[in-house]
């Protein structure tokens, strides 16, 4: 266990913001591969108890309830602290210290803002919209122009070209990802900010062009992802009235634009590769075959580890992918006549809540430990010596959650999130089969996704300290 | 190469995946049987 506590204090460092499923598995009373197929039969048993007790599709139509309005204040107020702490973080990045664990950008770009908002979304629902910097900004700048009339802002945008569909946003998560899991110099503050910048930079170009609401459902990476999350939420907000639904509710309303399910599988391989990334197959096996070959073409070692990187990055998203389209190739030998782009189309929403599981399961305990370097950060955002609410000095307590503990909510939490995927991909069955037993038997495909899914996850979070 | 060499070292973990197979390999010979029963239901109508 102490040296699993020693592993969080290296690895709670967002300089390493890799392998974080750490956790002494010692403990646990019986092997983890033990745990993968407990999981698989709690699959195989939903997915029998759904083709028994949910004979009718009950997602297919929103199922909402009016909960309250929100004051007029409240956007104007959240814009300002997004535009807020974006300049605090930004500033930080390029006036403080270099070193990643004592500047406040990288803690708060990697560990609050990339792992705290999906997890926020899950439960409230899209809260990212109001805070969104960009998108504050951009409809301040739009009001500024409207108020003075001068037009600076177009009234009338371009129309977006439909077949980019989300692709912006894609392209724009696969690069954050890249950034996080496989460039050299990840953690490097200033970088962090500037890049920051840029993507400030392009959103405000993107919404300039082609609205403020259309861009920020098409190409801001963050905004989309943390979306899709959102509609597993048992609350949505519909312009300033907050209505409850049952959870996974909005997941099937999710319109299937070109980029969509490659968002989706951005999501789950490139957290898959996180989790490879950190453990020994390939840290002892293929990594250094690997960038072998890139400095035999004159990169050097630390070039070739990130170009090597890039390669296993492309590799798990192409495995993500080839799996689900497999599931897809499967269904299809149900019949109906439904082509594999339509299958993909109707159950890509099936991917939502697996990806937040992944998600959670993977960054749980970067959260739980590194998210607490927010007490000092906060205070010395700079790591120049400041103590600005007297928290300086606060220190990281490693002990706060057992190895085991974060085992056990990983576990869950990829139970949980496929048993979700099961529910979400047996609704939509039912609406696309017209018997209920063709729709049965299309999702024992879905289930051998499902599984394999689940004993990716629990495979990569056993191997790191494997 | 060295993936393959080493293969040792991983290849027993594969008994994570082995709940997939079982049930991909279920499904595929349901695939097959439904197919040959369509086709023996087609020539008997013929």
């Amino acid at each position: 266990m102490v040296a699993a506590v020693g592993a969080g204090a290296a690895l709670a460092a967002p300089a390493v913001a890799s392998a974080h499923g750490l956790v002494g598995r010692a403990d646990l009373p019986i092997p983890a591969y033990l745990f993968g197929w407990a999981a698989a039969i709690v699959l195989v048993v939903s997915f029998l108890g759904l083709a028994a007790l949910w004979p009718k599709p009950r997602f297919q139509e929103p199922d909402e309830r009016r909960l309250f309005d929100l004051p007029r204040w409240v956007d104007p107020l959240c814009g300002l602290i997004g535009v807020a702490v974006f300049g605090v973080v930004v500033y930080a990045g390029l006036a403080g210290v270099g070193e990643a664990n004592l500047n406040l950008a990288p803690t708060f770009i990697y560990v609050i803002f990339w792992v705290g908002f999906p997890l926020i979304s899950v439960v409230l629902g899209d809260v990212f919209s109001a805070f969104s910097p960009w998108r504050a900004t951009a409809r301040g700048a739009a009001w500024v122009s409207g108020r003075l009339g001068r037009g600076g802002v177009p009234s009338t945008p371009l129309a977006y070209p439909e077949r980019l569909g989300r692709w912006p946003a894609t392209l724009l998560v696969l690069a954050f990802a890249w950034l996080e899991l496989a460039y050299q110099d990840r953690a490097d503050p200033s970088l962090l900010a500037w890049l920051a910048i840029a993507y400030f930079v392009v959103q405000l170009l993107g919404m300039s062009l082609y609205g403020i609401e259309t861009w920020r459902q098409r190409g801001d990476g963050f905004g989309v992802l943390f979306g899709l999350y959102g509609r597993l939420a048992p609350l949505v907000r519909r312009g300033r009235t907050v209505h409850a639904r049952p959870p996974l509710n909005g997941a099937p309303a999710l319109e299937m634009v070109p980029g969509t399910l490659a968002l989706l599988c951005v999501a789950i391989g490139t957290t898959t590769f996180d989790g490879l990334s950190a453990g020994s197959i390939w840290n002892n096996d293929i990594l250094g075959g690997l960038r072998g070959r890139f400095v035999d073409l004159g990169a050097s070692s630390a070039t070739g580890t990130q170009w090597a990187a890039s390669v296993g990055l492309a590799v798990c998203l192409a495995l993500v992918g080839g799996f689900f389209a497999l599931g897809i190739r499967g269904m299809r030998t149900v019949g109906g006549g439904h082509s594999d782009g339509e299958l993909r189309a109707r159950f890509a929403h099936t991917l939502i809540p697996i990806a937040f599981a992944y998600a959670l399961a993977h960054y749980y305990s970067l959260f739980v430990f590194s998210g607490q370097a927010m007490g000092y950060l906060v205070s010395n955002p700079l790591g120049d010596g400041s103590d600005l609410f007297g928290t300086a000095h606060a220190a990281i307590d490693y002990n706060a959650i057992s190895g085991a503990s974060i085992w056990y909510v990983q576990v869950a939490a990829l139970i949980i999130g496929h048993v979700a995927g099961l529910v979400l991909a047996h609704d939509r069955a039912l609406a696309v089969y017209p018997k209920a037993k063709e729709a049965v038997r299309s999702q024992g495909w879905m289930l051998v996704v499902m599984v394999g899914f689940t004993s990716l996850g629990l495979w990569l979070l056993s191997a790191v300290t494997q | 190469m060295t993936f393959i060499a080493h293969a040792g070292h991983w290849y027993v973990q594969l008994i994570f995946a082995s709940p997939v197979f079982v049930l991909g390999a279920a499904m595929a010979v349901d695939a097959v049987r439904s197919r040959r029963k369509k086709r023996r239901s087609e020539r008997g109508e013929e």
